[in-house]
């Protein structure tokens, strides 16, 4: 088993730092933002992991799914 | 704290995440990437999860639905299925993220929805509609795995049966058995999901549901079905 802290692993990957730079977050005004469309404009979801995600650790793959709705990562 | 995205890459993140649940060979390490996620976001970002989870459940193919229903299998037989933290009886958490000891309780995917919905400040709440689509495909999700429907209804029958955890209202409970009752006799996530709105929509009488409020939702939720 991998044992993931949090602040092990994403600290790895510029998350950690991203985060602690960030301004707190409006807890009402995120969840509000997140309720609106909640499932709208999306495409199809496969199942064909390509060859750029295949093998990496579990903290590469939170990352990724992290980076994609977290500031901080917007490369 | 964790700050969403202007424009959150919802997809992308759905994609991920699946990715990771197929690449990863284990079933410990699929647990160890919802909990990464779950604490990567925070307790704040929780709904960020859901709204993961549903787009799965609602964009995946069978495959991909599978691969995550998997990974939340294995965290419900362990224990460790991905919690967000809310206010005791419903309520929402304060602006500040903070409570005193005792006044915040965890919560499971659709017990979250479900006490997000019914919670106390309606302004804050996820309306019936987005409720309704939410659980769906988060229930859609999870019938992808041949026992999950079965081992989330008795995992969610135990917790309305709980009444000491305060963690949610009496009236969501009651609501949140209904929908849990219904699921695990066979019904469809439509059907289950509206037999919540119904319930709760029956409990709270006239504050919320006359007129403009739940009743009427539901209402538009079932004709919706019929089109």
């Amino acid at each position: 088993m991998i044992h993931l802290s949090d602040s092990m692993g994403l600290s790895a990957f510029g998350l950690q730092a991203a985060r602690e730079a960030a301004p707190p977050a409006d807890p009402r005004g995120a969840a509000s933002a997140i309720g609106r469309d909640f499932l709208g404009g999306t495409t199809s979801i496969g199942s064909d992991v390509n060859a750029e995600v295949r093998g990496s650790t579990v903290a590469q793959h939170a990352a990724n799914v992290l980076s994609h709705v977290l500031c901080g990562d917007e490369s | 704290m964790a700050r969403l995205l202007e424009e959150p890459h919802w997809g992308l993140a759905a994609q991920s995440l699946v990715d990771g649940c197929i690449d990863l060979g284990h079933d410990e390490d699929r647990v160890a990437l919802l909990a990464a996620v779950c604490d990567g976001l925070g307790n704040e970002l929780y709904p960020a999860l859901l709204r993961i989870l549903a787009i799965v459940g609602r964009h995946g193919d069978h495959a991909a639905r599978a691969a995550v229903a998997g990974a939340l299998v294995h965290a419900i037989r362990t224990g460790r299925l991905p919690t967000g933290r809310r206010g005791a009886w419903g309520a929402s958490l304060s602006t500040s993220g903070v409570l005193g000891y005792g006044h915040t309780r965890t919560l499971d995917p659709l017990e979250y929805l479900c006490a997000w919905h019914a919670q106390a400040e309606p302004a804050l709440a996820i309306d019936a509609p987005s409720f309704h689509a939410a659980a769906r495909a988060v229930m859609d999700l999870l019938a992808a795995h041949p026992d999950a429907r079965g081992l989330y209804c008795e995992k969610l029958l135990a917790d309305v049966d709980d009444p000491i955890g305060g963690a949610l209202t009496r009236q969501t409970r009651e609501a949140l058995r209904a929908l849990a009752t219904s699921w695990a006799a066979g019904a469809s996530s439509f059907d289950a999901g509206a037999s919540f709105l119904a319930a709760l929509a029956g409990r709270i009488g006239d504050d919320r549901a006359a007129g403009s409020g739940a009743n009427r939702q539901v209402e538009e939720a079932l004709t919706n079905r019929l089109r």
